[in-house]
Parts: structure tokens; C-alpha cells; sequence
């Protein structure tokens, strides 16, 4: 695993592929769209061709895919100051039932307008990684260590129609704390957290950390689109519920944060892939499992519509729960074993 | 993993729930692991589950249902609801 430059470099010699990739069908963040606002023709590499993202004369923001000699306008979103392009190898319009959430309350479209929350901390990094790789990130809290201790937790992953949520709570999962906390910064002890992805490559977080001090509202958005089969960009970014007037520590933490979530995820990412080729394939899972789960959910992204299935759609819940100690658990079995034993004699 | 590992793994259990007609199919690795598979037909009988969601956030999602869930433990405490790695290890 190695990380590889941000554009414009070419990204080496790929083999000729028998067929061509196929790339989900979804909403994709392409970033901050005031970047797409210099007056000038953008091209981004993205999905295994080029996209170009220009403003047009009424300064709204457009995007075409330039595959060979059909040209593929896309459809475009604009909101919360980011940039989004709907993504279909049928080319069918975007549907009414997967709306991207508005997440700041105001009405402008830039960061400034908005009195409620932060700007965005945002983030990127290229990596040489398959989209699907970083999925996996979103079902792994389910084998952190804290299942095992025995520390309070509740954990939850459901799959649903075009939607995957992730609740959690409990402290903080190591790999997001802060690892270079700065003199301000407080320990977040506790976090709440309930995360969406909206489709294959949009997923927005509703936080509420728990610190020494305070509690900290955060909304923290994680996206990523393919430039090619084994490349992609992904982007987090951050905001936080400012107090008035807006406290400076809080956007250091936002930042700060923005860049440990992104640390964590390539992380996870690099050590599934390590993982991978240590063992040489991945460890078998049934039916039940939530990375099995996430397989099929993922999975209607890349076939056609009228090809999706019940399996790929239908509501799956896996949940971890911790808050119920176990002695209760155990006693109240212990109890019903009684009764039984009890009972049993009776009708002896 | 053998056959028969593999078949106890994927083995779910049908749990009614007590206030609708929803059934599912519902996996228990451990006391505090749940795994519920729904049907489209027991999403639409669920009496907990809103007809329209009130906004698009992540939060405003449908967590799931409290009275499967005390359905699924009282299952689970009556012994009818068999723990999979349980059930693997004896």
C-alpha cells in the first residue's frame, strides 16, 4: 500500500481490462464547490474517464463525463457548500426516493451565510484502493475491541432500501480520538453518533460528543469517487454547532478531528489490504454477518435498476448492546431455568 | 469452517412480535448481539415504524422496534431463541 500524488499525474500503467469497470450508480461529492467557481474548465480524473465540472452562464455549477464521442452530462447538486454529481452507467435522472439531507439550516449555499454551524474543516487524500474497500469502514465498529470489554456500548448497523445507517454509543473508538490534541483541545469521553450513507459514496454524521467541559455538535461528512478501479479520492469534512459568539477552540477541534477521521479510515482501509494479502482471501462470514450485510446493500449500486433485488433492499438490523448488563440477562434465564425446574416437578 | 458450522451460522429464527402480525427472522451469536432480517410485508405491519419519516437526516431514520426487541429478549430468556455460537459450541 503505498498513497499516491493528487492530480495531475498520470497514475502509472494499468492493464487493458477484458471488460470495462463498472462504477455505482449514486450521488458522488466531488468537494467544496467554490473550488469549481474560479471561472475556469475543471477536469478531474473520475470514473475511469475525465469529468468536467465548469460554471455555466447562470453561474450554476455543470458537469459532463467525457467517455470517447458520447459526452454524458450529468446531474448536478449543489447545497451546503459542496458540489455533487448523480452518477448512473444507465443514465437514468436521479431518483425522487435518494435525496442528499440539506445540512445547515440556512439558506445560503456558502459557509459564511450560516450562524448555526462552522464552516467546513475538509480533507482529502488519493488512494490506491477499490470503492468497496472503503465501505467496509462502516460495519468494523462491530469488531472493535469494545464489543469484548466490558465497557457500555450500544452499536447498531441497519440496511435499508438505498440507505445504511450506523447508530453508536459509547466512548470514543480509539482510532478517532485525537491524537495530537492541542492545548485547548478537551478529551471527548463520550460520543453519540448516528451515521447515514446515502447510497455508495455519501455518508453524513450526526455527532454528540461528550467532553470534560461541554458538549460538542458535529456533523461530519465522508464521501469518496473512483478515479479509476483501483484509485479514488476520499474527503471528509467537518462542522460543529457554533456557540455565539463562536468559540476558536471548537473549529481547532473540528479541524483537528476532520483530520483524525481521515487518518482513521485510510488506515482501516490499508490494514483490510494488508489483511488481505496476508491471508490471501477474506475470512468466511454467513448470512447473518454484518459485513456479509453490507455485501448485498452494496451491491445494488452496481447492477442495473430493474436488477436489484429483495435481498439487496430489504431491512437488515445487526445490533450490539452492552447497556443491559449481563448478571441481568443471566439472572433472569437463571430464574426461568428455576421456574421450568419447578414447574417440571410440579407436573411430575 | 465445516458444513455444519457454516449452516449454524446462517441458521435464523422466526420471532412474532407481540403487537402487530410482523414476523421476522432473528439471529442471536450472544446476549448482546441481534440480528433481524425483515421482510417488506413485516416492515408494513410494524405499528412502530412511521408511515412518513419527519426529515431525511440520519437521525430522523427508523431505529427499529422496541416491542420486537422485548419480543426477540423474552424469546431469548424463555430459551426459544437459541444463541448461534451457543448452539455451535455445545
Amino acid at each position: 500500500m503505498h498513497m499516491v500524488r493528487v492530480d495531475p499525474q498520470p497514475l502509472g500503467d494499468q492493464s487493458p481490462h477484458a471488460d470495462p469497470a463498472r462504477y455505482a450508480r449514486g450521488w458522488h461529492c466531488l468537494g467544496l464547490s467554490h473550488r469549481f467557481r474560479d471561472g475556469g474548465v475543471h477536469r478531474l480524473a473520475a470514473f475511469g474517464v475525465t469529468l468536467q465540472v465548469q460554471a455555466d452562464g447562470q453561474d450554476q455549477l455543470t458537469a459532463r463525463l467525457e467517455a470517447g464521442h458520447s459526452p454524458q452530462d450529468l446531474s448536478c447538486l449543489e447545497q451546503d457548500g459542496l458540489f455533487y454529481v448523480w452518477h448512473d452507467p444507465q443514465g437514468n435522472p436521479p431518483p425522487q426516493d435518494l435525496t442528499i439531507p440539506r445540512l445547515r439550516s440556512g439558506t445560503g449555499a456558502e459557509d459564511d451565510e450560516d450562524l448555526e454551524w462552522s464552516a467546513w474543516a475538509w480533507k482529502e487524500t488519493t488512494l490506491a484502493a477499490s470503492t468497496g474497500q472503503v465501505m467496509e469502514h462502516v460495519v468494523h465498529l462491530a469488531d472493535s475491541p469494545h464489543v469484548t470489554e466490558s465497557e457500555q456500548l450500544y452499536f447498531k448497523n441497519v440496511f435499508e432500501g438505498q440507505l445504511a445507517t450506523q447508530y453508536f454509543e459509547g466512548p470514543l473508538h480509539h482510532s478517532y480520538q485525537l491524537q495530537d490534541p492541542g492545548q485547548n483541545a478537551a478529551a471527548i469521553q463520550l460520543a453519540d453518533s448516528v451515521a447515514g450513507y446515502y447510497g455508495p459514496a455519501v455518508m453524513i454524521a450526526q455527532l454528540d460528543y461528550v467532553m470534560e467541559d461541554r458538549n460538542l455538535d458535529a456533523i461530519v461528512l465522508t464521501a469518496h469517487y473512483p478515479i479509476d478501479e483501483q484509485h479514488l479520492v476520499l474527503m471528509t469534512g467537518v462542522m460543529v454547532r457554533t456557540e455565539q459568539p463562536p468559540a476558536p477552540e471548537l473549529k481547532t477541534a473540528a479541524a483537528g478531528h476532520a483530520t483524525q477521521i481521515l487518518r482513521s479510515i485510510t488506515g482501516a482501509v490499508r490494514a483490510q489490504l494488508d489483511d488481505a494479502a496476508a491471508t490471501g482471501c477474506r475470512a468466511a462470514c454467513g448470512a447473518s454477518s454484518p459485513v456479509a450485510a453490507l455485501h448485498r446493500w452494496y451491491s445494488q449500486f452496481f447492477v442495473d435498476e430493474q436488477d436489484v433485488s429483495p435481498q439487496m433492499t430489504e431491512r437488515f438490523e445487526y445490533e450490539v448492546d452492552t447497556t443491559m448488563p449481563m448478571d441481568l440477562w443471566t439472572r433472569s434465564s437463571a430464574r426461568n431455568l428455576i421456574l421450568r425446574r419447578v414447574n417440571g416437578k410440579q407436573l411430575a | 469452517m465445516s458444513n455444519r458450522e457454516q449452516e449454524l451460522d446462517t441458521a435464523m429464527q422466526q420471532v412474532r412480535c407481540i403487537e402487530c402480525l410482523a414476523k421476522v427472522q432473528v439471529r442471536k451469536s450472544a446476549w448482546e448481539q441481534t440480528s433481524v432480517q425483515w421482510t417488506d410485508e413485516a416492515l408494513d405491519l410494524c405499528r412502530e415504524r412511521p408511515a412518513r419519516a419527519t426529515g431525511n437526516l440520519p437521525r430522523d431514520q427508523f431505529v427499529g422496534c422496541e416491542t420486537l426487541r422485548a419480543a426477540v429478549r423474552d424469546e431469548t430468556v424463555q430459551g426459544n431463541l437459541k444463541l448461534a455460537d451457543r448452539a455451535a459450541a455445545s
